[in-house]
């Protein structure tokens, strides 16, 4: 062992912290050193001092304040309401069943909440089509309901036609779009929305879709009316119920 | 109070006459397992058992007595506090002398931060043992046990927080080695590096406090 260590392992020596083997070996360099032999006696010396110090000196005020204010801090928060942390901290069984029933009295609060919502909705449709049915019903003996259908007028379907070949036009690829290089046969169209055809124009298949303002405009000073949507989309059926005139 | 006071520390002082620790343990177990069940004399007197050991150690850390006094109402209401949680099979002085470790630690934080000295014992009061001791009067009470402790406090007070704490549960409070790694949750290698290193240094600056000391008292004297 050289001094270098042995300095390193003096202070470990007096109060036994050093392990078995390094105490024989420091023991040993001590015998062989001067030096580090007085070094060893300076921290008996040490030590001797570090031990006649003593305990430290509090007097009792010290310590009756250190007590009153930790009493009273406790008695303190004793009074305070838990927070949500410490009834977990406290008991967390309990908490975890609190939690549960309360998600549960929710989903259930919910529930009940939308079925009688929707109960309610539904009356009111019920009432609703019960009291057209009282107010609009004809005093004459005759059907109360027809079932139509409902041609548009030429006008608005030659605007459905414009429309439906405007939108046909912005399908078309750059090559039909140009008069010069469309194929006979292929639609040619412009962009102001006149459209011709170069050959053969489309046939002209029968519009059955319903107009809704035409049927409501005629039959307006008659009837109420209820639609009907079908699956395809060009037939309504209008549920016309004749007004009651009285 | 006071006759309570006197009760514990008879209490005490019989189980440590007859040396049994573990009749020693039971008495602090007692008190314990009162104050987890809301007992709050109990705990008071849990205090009065340990206060003592607990100021000294915040105080040697600290360096001041106000520090000290904080840290200590902060120890005992943080074991108030997780006293639930503590784990009756082990012993009850490691758990307490961590957590006046952790407050201390905390405490010296907070004033380093708000730029405060942590150490009270400044050049001022050095200067003023060095002046006292030196003089003619005095010079022969330079053994005397308040200028002793006085001195060990400087140069504690003079080391890193770690090396401090290790030298103070150590050398003051005569935990083991083994203790002391667990209180400060280090390994014992750890510990002893930062006792030797410690106590070195303590030894340094006492020395060189002395040197100074005799050499301005014989100053003085000429």
């Amino acid at each position: 062992m050289n001094c270098d260590r042995a300095e390193r392992l003096l202070p470990l020596l007096e109060r036994g912290d050093l392990k078995e083997k390094e105490t024989r070996d420091l023991d040993q360099h001590l015998i062989d050193c001067a030096r580090c032999a007085e070094s060893a006696r300076d921290y008996e010396q040490f030590f001797d001092l570090l031990h006649s110090t003593g305990e430290l000196d509090f007097d009792e005020e010290f310590f009756g304040r250190v007590r009153r204010a930790v009493l009273s801090e406790i008695r303190l928060r004793e009074r305070r309401l838990p927070t949500p942390l410490q009834w977990w901290r406290s008991n967390p069984v309990a908490v975890l069943g609190i939690v549960v029933l309360v998600v549960i009295a929710f989903g259930a609060g919910i529930a009940v909440l939308n079925r009688t919502w929707s109960g309610l909705h539904n009356e009111r449709v019920a009432s609703s089509t019960e009291e057209v049915n009282r107010v609009h019903q004809p005093p004459q003996a005759n059907p109360a309901t027809t079932i139509d259908v409902v041609k548009p007028d030429a006008k608005e379907q030659r605007v459905a036609v414009v429309n439906s070949k405007r939108n046909a036009w912005n399908r078309l690829s750059r090559r039909n779009r140009n008069p010069k290089t469309a194929q006979a046969g292929d639609m040619i169209a412009r962009r102001d929305g006149q459209v011709r055809f170069d050959r053969k124009p489309p046939e002209e298949k029968p519009n059955v879709e319903l107009s809704l303002q035409q049927a409501a405009t005629a039959q307006r000073q008659k009837a109420s009316r209820i639609e009907i949507l079908t699956a395809d989309p060009n037939i309504r059926i209008i549920w016309l119920v004749a007004k009651n005139t009285n | 109070m006071a006759g309570e006071v006197a009760n514990v520390i008879l209490m005490d002082q019989k189980f440590l006459r007859a040396g049994s620790a573990q009749a020693h343990d039971e008495v602090y177990l007692a008190l314990i397992q009162r104050s987890k069940a809301g007992d709050t004399e109990a705990f008071e007197r849990l205090m009065i058992a340990t206060q003592q050991k607990v100021a000294s150690i915040a105080y040697r850390l600290l360096g001041s007595r106000e520090d000290a006094q904080d840290a200590a109402q902060e120890v005992f209401l943080r074991v108030y506090k997780n006293l639930k949680r503590f784990d009756e099979s082990k012993a009850f002085h490691p758990w307490l002398y961590r957590i006046v470790v952790n407050v201390c630690r905390d405490i010296a934080k907070r004033e380093r931060k708000r730029g405060y000295q942590t150490v009270s014992l400044d050049e001022e009061l050095e200067n003023e043992l060095i002046e006292q001791s030196a003089s003619p009067r005095n010079i022969e009470e330079w053994a005397m046990a308040r200028q002793q402790k006085a001195l060990i406090e400087m140069a504690v007070a003079r080391l890193p927080y770690k090396e401090r704490t290790a030298f103070i549960l150590r050398d003051f409070e005569e935990l083991s080695t083994e203790e002391v790694a667990k209180v400060l949750g280090v390994r014992q290698a750890t510990v002893r590096v930062h006792i030797s290193s410690a106590r070195a240094r303590v030894r340094r600056y006492c020395e060189r406090l002395i040197s100074r000391t005799k050499g301005r008292s014989r100053n003085e004297l000429r």
